[in-house]
C-alpha cells in the first residue's frame, strides 16, 4: 500500500514538475511579443482562435480548433528549423516545447473523449505556439534582406 | 546498445554539470548562488573524478570502492538537503519572518531523519553493516524528505507570488530528479520483475540529465534578477 502510494505521488509529481518547467520556459519575455508579419504572412490562426476562446468565450469546435492548431504548429516548426537557422534543428528547449505540444494534443484528444472541458489545454497549446512564433519572429529580425526587414520582406510576400 | 545508451547518458551527465558550472562560474553566479556552485562541484568531482579513479586503483568489486561509494552517497544526499534549505533561504529573503520559522523546523527535520535512522541501525546492529544499513537507511530518508521538501518549496514559491523565475526553474529540475527515480524505485518495489530494475536503471540518469538540462537552461537563458533582501 505504500509503495503504491509513492508511486502514483511520485509519478504525479514527476509529470507536475515537467509540465511547471514547460510553461516557466513559456514564460521568457519577448522584445516584440507576438509579431504580426509571421502570423499574417503564414496566415497562423492561432490568434484567433486564443481570441475567441479568452475574450468573446465562443463555444469549442474541437474538430476545427485541433485541426488549426495542428497546421500551425507544423508550419511553425518547418519555419523554425528552415528560416534563419543556419543548423537547420530545433534546439533543445525548442524541441522540449514540440514534445509538450504533442504531449498537449494527446491530452486533447483524452478530454474529447472523455468529455472533460478542452478549453485550457487549448490554450496552452495557443501559448507553445506563440512561444514559437516569438522564437521566429526574434530570429528573423536579425536577418536582412536586401535594403529590407525580415518582416517587410515577408509583408510584400 | 544498452550499455551505450548508459554510457552515453552518463557522459552527457558529466558533460552537462561541467558546463553547468562553467556557466555558473562565468555569469557571475559564485555569490548568489554559492550552494548551487558547491552542489554542482561536489557532483562532479564525486561522479566524474573521485569514483572512476577509486574504481581505476582498486577496482569495482573492492572494498575501498564499496565504502566510498556508501560514503560519497551520503555526501550527496547532505548535500541535496543543504540546497533544498538555500533555495529555502533564497525564497524567503522578502519574507524574514516566514524564514525564521522554517529553519528551526529545517533542523529539527534533519535531527528527526538521523534519530530515526540511528534507532533503526541499532534495532540490528552489526558492524560489518554499517554501511549497507545506516548510510543507505539514512540516505533513503532523507531522499524523501527532499521530495517532500521540494514540493513545499514549489508551493510557497506559488503562494509567495513569487516572480524569482530562476529559483522556479531550479525547484522544477530539482524535483525531476526526486520524482523520477522515487516513482521507480516504487513500481520496482511493487512488481520485483527484472524489466522494472532495467528501466530504473535508465530512469535515474535520465532524471539526472533532464534536471542538469533545466538548470543550464535557467542559469543561460533566464534574465538575472538580483533578489535583494528585506532590510530586519
Amino acid at each position: 500500500m505504500l509503495s503504491v502510494t509513492i508511486l502514483v505521488i511520485s509519478a504525479s509529481l514527476f509529470l507536475f514538475y515537467l509540465q511547471a518547467a514547460c510553461e516557466r520556459i513559456l514564460r521568457r519575455p519577448f522584445e516584440d511579443p507576438l509579431p504580426d508579419p509571421i502570423v499574417d504572412a503564414n496566415r497562423l490562426e492561432f490568434p484567433f482562435i486564443r481570441r475567441a476562446l479568452e475574450e468573446y468565450d465562443a463555444p469549442v469546435d474541437y474538430a476545427r480548433f485541433r485541426v488549426q492548431l495542428m497546421c500551425d504548429y507544423l508550419a511553425l516548426i518547418y519555419l523554425l528549423r528552415n528560416a534563419a537557422n543556419h543548423h537547420r534543428r530545433l534546439s533543445g528547449e525548442e524541441r522540449t516545447l514540440a514534445v509538450y505540444f504533442r504531449a498537449l494534443s494527446g491530452l486533447l484528444a483524452l478530454c474529447h473523449l472523455s468529455g472533460l472541458t478542452e478549453r485550457p489545454l487549448l490554450l496552452k497549446m495557443t501559448s507553445v505556439l506563440e512561444y514559437f512564433a516569438n522564437v521566429l519572429g526574434e530570429r528573423i529580425k536579425r536577418v536582412r534582406f536586401g535594403h529590407l526587414t525580415a518582416s517587410e520582406y515577408l509583408m510584400s510576400l | 546498445m544498452s550499455e551505450g545508451l548508459l554510457s552515453g547518458l552518463q557522459y552527457g551527465g558529466y558533460g552537462l554539470e561541467l558546463v553547468l558550472l562553467i556557466v555558473l562560474l562565468h555569469r557571475g553566479y559564485l555569490r548568489p548562488l554559492r550552494s548551487l556552485c558547491i552542489f554542482v562541484g561536489a557532483l562532479l568531482a564525486i561522479d566524474a573524478g573521485v569514483r572512476p579513479l577509486i574504481i581505476r586503483f582498486y577496482g569495482e568489486t573492492s572494498s575501498a570502492y564499496y565504502n566510498l561509494y556508501w560514503v560519497t552517497d551520503l555526501i550527496l544526499v547532505l548535500a541535496s538537503f543543504a540546497l533544498i534549505c538555500a533555495f529555502f533561504r533564497r525564497a524567503c529573503l522578502q519574507h524574514r519572518g516566514v524564514w525564521k520559522t522554517i529553519r528551526p523546523a529545517l533542523t529539527i527535520v534533519l535531527v528527526l531523519e538521523l534519530g530515526i535512522s540511528t534507532a533503526t541501525f541499532l534495532q540490528g546492529y552489526h558492524k560489518h553493516l554499517l554501511f549497507t544499513r545506516f548510510i543507505y537507511g539514512f540516505s533513503q530518508n532523507l531522499y524523501f524528505t527532499c521530495v517532500v521538501l521540494n514540493t513545499v518549496l514549489y508551493l510557497m514559491l506559488q503562494w509567495f507570488k513569487d516572480r524569482d523565475q530562476l529559483l522556479h526553474l531550479l525547484v522544477c529540475g530539482l524535483g525531476i530528479q526526486y520524482a523520477g527515480p522515487a516513482a521507480a524505485a516504487a513500481l520496482s518495489c511493487l512488481t520485483r520483475s527484472k524489466a522494472v530494475g532495467e528501466l530504473f536503471g535508465y530512469l535515474s540518469p535520465v532524471c539526472g540529465v533532464l534536471m542538469l538540462g533545466i538548470w543550464v537552461y535557467a542559469v543561460m537563458r533566464q534574465p538575472r534578477t538580483a533578489v535583494r533582501p528585506v532590510p530586519a
